[in-house]
């Protein structure tokens, strides 16, 4: 995912509400609510999501808590914080990070 | 990274708060206050009461504003209540709907539409004072502004007018 070419929402940015559409987004803020994009979502190391995550390929290098599901691929990196229902076809965990929650690995 | 993006194809829908600027090239519906400027850009469209320090309008607002400064450069699309002390709209930006200024002293800006309908009142036809009706907004007052000195521009033509020879002398 190149960032160049995605939705940046930074720190100092609080979103409550919905976030829909069809292109990449990465979230540095705050959002709480639903996140629902045919595309790619990070939430990078200083975002915070809280609510729904529906996406492509879901990483999550910063805090996330509630549900998320990836039609690929979630991706828990080292600094990632979540705890959540995580439904995918694919999921990755990586080293260091914290989980506390369900995993669904659906068939795609 | 010195503000948020949002680029087309995304839409947010609910309230957005806080202190970094944001700049929207995608859809926002709901509402904004922000501690810090808002921008629309061309293509972008924003259905929503905003609230921020500055706010831009590139693209198409509809709804209400109210900042410090708000400016609508000529690609602007506008529909709504605007409110800032200082409020610019650049010659080719579309607007429908009412201003307000206050009473505060608009930061002085060569493109505020206040320094503009000030000095359209210099011109105003025949000494005769504008009254500042509170119904009326700046921009109301910049139109009948321009629609007497059209009058006045075209005065042989008109019956009433062209029989008062103090007109003429003007």
């Amino acid at each position: 995912m190149s960032s160049s070419d995605a939705s940046v929402i930074i720190p100092g940015t609080v979103i409550n509400g919905r976030i829909s559409g069809s292109t990449p987004l990465r979230l540095e803020g705050e959002m709480k609510g639903i996140i629902d994009i045919s595309s790619d979502i990070m939430v990078g190391q200083n975002g915070i999501m809280e609510g729904d995550v529906i996406a492509n390929n879901i990483m999550v290098e910063g805090r996330l808590s509630g549900k998320a599901s990836g039609r690929e691929c979630i991706v828990i990196a080292p600094s990632g914080q979540v705890k959540a229902e995580l439904t995918a076809p694919a999921v990755s965990i990586e080293k260091g990070a914290k989980f506390s929650g369900k995993i669904d690995m659906i068939e795609s | 990274m010195s503000a948020s993006k949002i680029l087309a194809g995304i839409r947010i829908d609910g309230k957005l708060t806080g202190n970094a600027d944001i700049k929207i090239e995608g859809e926002i519906y709901g509402e904004v206050n922000l501690d810090s400027s808002i921008f629309i850009a061309e293509g972008g469209k924003a259905e929503a009461k905003i609230k921020a320090i500055n706010i831009f309008l590139a693209g198409t607002f509809i709804g209400d504003a109210e900042a410090d400064f708000i400016q609508i450069t000529p690609t602007g699309r506008v529909n709504g209540k605007l409110k800032a002390p200082a409020i610019s709209i650049e010659k080719g930006a579309k607007f429908t709907g009412s201003i307000e200024m206050g009473e505060g002293e608009a930061p002085s800006s060569e493109t505020s539409a206040e320094a503009i309908s000030e000095s359209a009142d210099i011109e105003s036809p025949d000494g005769e004072e504008i009254i500042d009706d509170p119904e009326s907004s700046e921009i109301g007052i910049l139109k009948s502004s321009i629609i007497d000195s059209t009058i006045k521009h075209h005065a042989p033509f008109l019956p009433g007018r062209a029989i008062d020879p103090e007109s003429e002398e003007n």
